[in-house]
């Protein structure tokens, strides 16, 4: 019996495991024709950004994660005081340049959490597995600028209780154009900006100005990601 | 049943991103000019940008605060790289570099010297074993500078970084003020210029940055160059694509932005070079 019970967690485990591993959506390049024609109507969704976070890949057990968290404290309690107002602002830039190429661009306040709406039957890589639709219909639009950043800190790298890499600032998510009507994306892309300190990073007294430098690097690389392709 | 959940609940909460790496639009190559102080020669030595940016780890970001080991450590390496200069093995050149140019910097190493670039009227050179100092002509001031220059691989953009300390005459035991200071700015050359007029053009820039970046040492010695702003991310131009840098704004001149990161390091560009903000600096009120 008990063989039998440690086979079915093996098992499991190997499921799991498998599920974990599905390869990550390609980036789908900008339909050109959706930015040549102005008769669309475009809502701009920025959801809500996460708190400034750390991350220590690798640092796998309870206990490592633990040791590594204390490790780096005081530059978790740096990237606390940290505001992420400025990559906030992408949206009003979206939308500015939106208009200026003749677009109609609007903001949609709503708080939008992706992972919350209904799921839509994807036939494809090339379509949403999230159903938008109602969104779009609800706002009175025909496509969905959606910018989803879901990790927005420092990363530092582990193996177990070892850190093996310095930290580095670090921007992830993805930004999309989906036709409301199909859930198609026009447009996908995911996002993963990292930058390094300039120098030495470990300056708590100067409340780390390397990194500080790298992290606003990163937000506006960002914002150079998702604004190049609309501009 | 409760390592399942802990599987599944660990498999939920991975994020679903990780595949774009943004990267800087143009990468180019930087050439870095040494000046070799023993000799007090302006060395050229050919590197990529990527080699240099990995020396920045210790000595080539000099902090105003780093102090003696900061110090130690950046003479070190300052050695060790004028060392390999005159042994001729670190003089690689990458496929980008113009090699038409070569020539001409090589000539203009040999007849320049980094004395011909301090501005005489204010100053008189000193020099000793690892520092080029200046003193000032009242004789109560002594400038230590360690310089570098950088320059695009066209050699249009040059850019110089120069650790400066300064000293009382009267106390040469303990700085009175320590710091980074660089200096964004052009060259004047076009390629259908003549050998000569390539190297003057390459010198007489050279000369400005030098003067700019010992003029706002002394400015920011004498509190002239105060935060004005709160910090905010400066972009400018260069050749190796828009560069940010979270700073403040120091001082209003129409011309230039002088600003002063998050390290506490001057550093000027030309209003030419800004991307974002576009207000020019004497607008001062404007900001």
């Amino acid at each position: 019996m008990n063989k039998f019970i440690g086979s079915l967690i093996a098992i499991l485990f190997a499921i799991t495991m498998t599920g974990c591993a599905v390869t990550p959506k390609q980036p789908i390049a900008m339909d050109q024709a959706f930015l040549s024609n102005n008769e669309k109507v475009i809502g701009v969704i920025v959801t809500p950004l996460p708190e400034m976070d750390m991350a220590y890949p690798g640092a796998s057990c309870l206990l490592c994660y633990g040791t590594a968290a204390a490790m780096n404290s005081s530059l978790s309690s740096h990237a606390d005081t940290i505001s992420l107002e400025e990559l906030e602002q992408v949206k009003h830039e979206l939308i500015s340049s939106l208009s200026s190429k003749g677009h109609k661009a609007l903001l949609i306040e709503e708080e939008i959490v992706v992972k919350e709406l209904a799921s839509f039957s994807a036939k494809n890589e090339q379509t949403s597995d999230k159903d938008f639709s109602k969104l779009a219909s609800k706002h009175n639009v025909s496509h969905l600028l959606v910018v989803d950043i879901t990790f927005a800190g420092f990363v530092r790298d582990y193996s177990s209780y070892v850190p093996v890499s310095e930290p580095r600032a670090q921007i992830s998510g993805t930004a999309s154009v989906i036709d409301g009507s199909t859930n198609a994306y026009l447009w996908y892309l995911p996002l993963n900006i990292q930058k390094n300190a300039d120098g030495e990073w470990d300056e708590p007294d100067l409340d780390f100005p390397g990194l500080t430098d790298a992290f606003y690097q990163a937000i506006e690389s960002t914002k150079t990601a998702i604004k190049e392709p609309v501009i | 049943m409760a390592l399942i959940f802990i599987l599944v609940s660990a498999c939920a909460s991975k994020k679903h991103h990780v595949t774009h790496q943004a990267s800087s639009a143009t990468i180019d190559n930087e050439t870095q000019f040494m000046v070799d102080i023993k000799n007090n020669q302006i060395g050229f030595i050919f590197e990529q940008q990527a080699d240099i940016k990995s020396n920045r780890g210790t000595p080539l970001m000099y902090s105003g605060d780093a102090g003696v080991v900061g110090l130690v450590l950046q003479v070190a390496t300052h050695a060790a790289v004028v060392n390999a200069m005159e042994d001729g093995t670190t003089l690689s050149i990458d496929k980008d570099v113009d090699i038409k140019l070569m020539p001409t910097l090589n000539r203009m190493s040999a007849k320049t010297l980094f004395s011909d670039l301090i501005n005489t009227q204010g100053f008189t050179l000193k020099k000793d074993d690892e520092f080029i100092t200046v003193q000032d002509r009242q004789n109560t001031l002594l400038i230590e500078m360690q310089p570098m220059f950088y320059a695009s691989s066209n050699y249009k953009e040059l850019r110089l970084q120069v650790a400066t300390s300064l000293y009382s005459s009267n106390d040469l035991s303990q700085s009175v003020y320590k710091n980074m200071i660089e200096v964004h700015g052009y060259t004047k050359i076009a390629l259908d210029n003549s050998e000569d007029e390539i190297a003057n053009a390459i010198e007489s820039s050279m000369k400005e940055l030098v003067n700019e970046a010992t003029a706002l040492a002394l400015e920011d010695a004498q509190s002239k160059l105060p935060r004005l702003t709160k910090a905010k991310t400066y972009a400018y131009s260069s050749a190796q694509g828009p560069q940010y840098s979270r700073a403040y704004y120091a001082s209003g001149a129409c011309n230039r932005y002088v600003i002063r990161n998050l390290r506490n390091w001057i550093i000027s560009i030309p209003a030419t070079k800004m991307i974002s903000p576009k207000t020019a600096s004497t607008c001062i009120s404007a900001l």
